[in-house]
């Protein structure tokens, strides 16, 4: 199930450590505080309402549900389910082109120097990313995949506007979708959210326009996350953010492929088509945060030498929900045109 | 083959109430006491801003960029369940 606003702050009051103390009468006024607040709805109810407790243990709630569940798991019995396809098909490459990594990067980096647009990078991305809706049961699975399109826009004053557009679903199968669809399924084109920012209150992690050099990048990427001391899947991770509010420029892709080739880790995949159904090379990574549980898939445009995209897959598999290793787990596309869109 | 299907058994309430647990423990100390000045002890803006020495129109973006925040993380526990799942295959 999708994590939206609602289920998000119905969660967050069912942590609160005193909850169970709350009369209805409060907790709809608390609810009403919250409309004020996030929604712009002011009510009489939200200015008058002033509960206060004092010395609660804050996160104390997280560690004993996690004792509740421990137990819970060991007395259900067990149900059987089959490891199914619940997550989009898995980009396959032609690795016979031999490059290494240093030999991709030049290429790229080649055709980036030869493009002519966008000298300066812009404040705002624009991806596609997806939601999964899986239902897994003894009598069989579904999963449909909802692709979503996210435009980000922010000017230097920190104003701002971000929109998410509901993509054409698809079964992780590649068979027809369920009938009747998942309820979270939205039909291709719904605005799904549509938040605008007054001045002052866009907060991207790096506001400051980046530079172009190598060091100057590895700078803004920290921003995003990107350790002091770092490998080939942390630069993926670090870029994953950093392009979620920003659209660099040709010489800053460039830099960020020369921290690449100069990071350890980065294994070339071959050459492929992703799912927008570009050319690209991919280059994986394995993330030093990661546990060593997932990996990153940068693609990188076989026709322009900038990176169009990231995936995240598991490197083993797992129990709940039962997915193999190699599962795609995540995938976020840049750089795409409309007619792109459908996966 | 058989599987033990470990989150399906708590129930989707409890599942929510754990994740969301372990996202607010991700968020900065500073966005923790936002969500607990407003959702917990119900402030208001005015109110919550005057207690963390933010305007009411700072507090509402620093709310909304930390549920954002929280619905990434929780999206991403979904990612953080898996990498510490373990494949067991028990029948």
């Amino acid at each position: 199930m999708k994590w939206d606003d609602e289920r998000v702050d119905r969660a967050i009051r069912a942590a609160d450590p005193a909850a169970a103390s709350l009369d209805e009468g409060k907790s709809q006024r608390a609810q009403l505080v919250l409309d004020e607040i996030l929604n712009g709805r002011r009510t009489d109810a939200a200015t008058r309402f002033r509960p206060r407790r004092s010395s609660v243990r804050f996160w104390a709630p997280a560690a004993a549900v996690l004792v509740l569940v421990l137990v819970m798991i060991v007395a259900v019995p067990l149900t059987s389910t089959r490891a199914v396809a619940l997550t989009p098909p898995v980009l396959t490459f032609d690795s016979r082109t031999g490059l290494t990594v240093e030999d991709l990067v030049d290429r790229s980096i080649t055709m980036l120097s030869e493009a002519s647009a966008e000298a300066e990078p812009a404040r705002g991305s624009r991806f596609v990313g997806w939601y999964l809706d899986a239902t897994i049961t003894d009598m069989g699975s579904t999963a449909v995949i909802s692709p979503q399109i996210t435009s980000v826009r922010w000017n230097p004053d920190l104003s701002g506007r971000i929109t998410i557009v509901a993509g054409e679903p698809y079964s992780a199968t590649g068979g027809p979708l369920p009938d009747p669809r998942p309820s979270g399924t939205a039909e291709p084109g719904t605005v799904l959210s549509d938040m605008t920012f007054e001045a002052g209150e866009y907060q991207p992690l790096s506001e400051v326009m980046p530079g172009d050099s190598s060091s100057e990048m590895r700078s803004f990427l920290a921003s995003y996350g990107l350790p002091s001391t770092y490998n080939a899947g942390d630069i993926m991770l670090a870029v994953g953010g950093a392009f979620g509010e920003w659209t660099l420029s040709d010489r800053q892709h460039a830099s960020i492929l020369r921290l690449l080739a100069d990071a350890p880790g980065a294994e070339v995949l071959g050459s492929g088509t992703d799912r927008a159904g570009r050319r690209v090379w991919g280059v994986r990574g394995i993330p030093s945060q990661a546990d060593g549980a997932s990996s990153q898939l940068m693609l990188i445009s076989a026709d322009t030498g900038r990176i169009v995209g990231l995936e995240t897959m598991l490197t083993r598999a797992v129990e709940e929900p039962p997915l193999k290793a190699g599962s795609v787990i995540s995938y976020t596309m840049w750089d795409t045109n409309e007619g792109d869109l459908d996966q | 083959m058989r599987w033990m299907a470990e989150l399906s058994v708590t129930g989707p309430e409890l599942d929510d109430l754990i994740e969301v647990s372990m996202a607010l423990d991700r968020l900065s100390d500073d966005d923790r006491e936002l969500v607990r000045l407003t959702y917990w002890e119900g402030l208001s803006a005015v109110e919550a801003g005057r207690t963390l020495g933010l305007s009411d129109g700072a507090v509402k973006v620093r709310l909304t960029r930390a549920r954002a925040r929280l619905r990434e993380l929780l999206e991403g526990r979904r990612a953080v369940t898996i990498r510490r799942g373990s494949a067991r295959e028990v029948g």
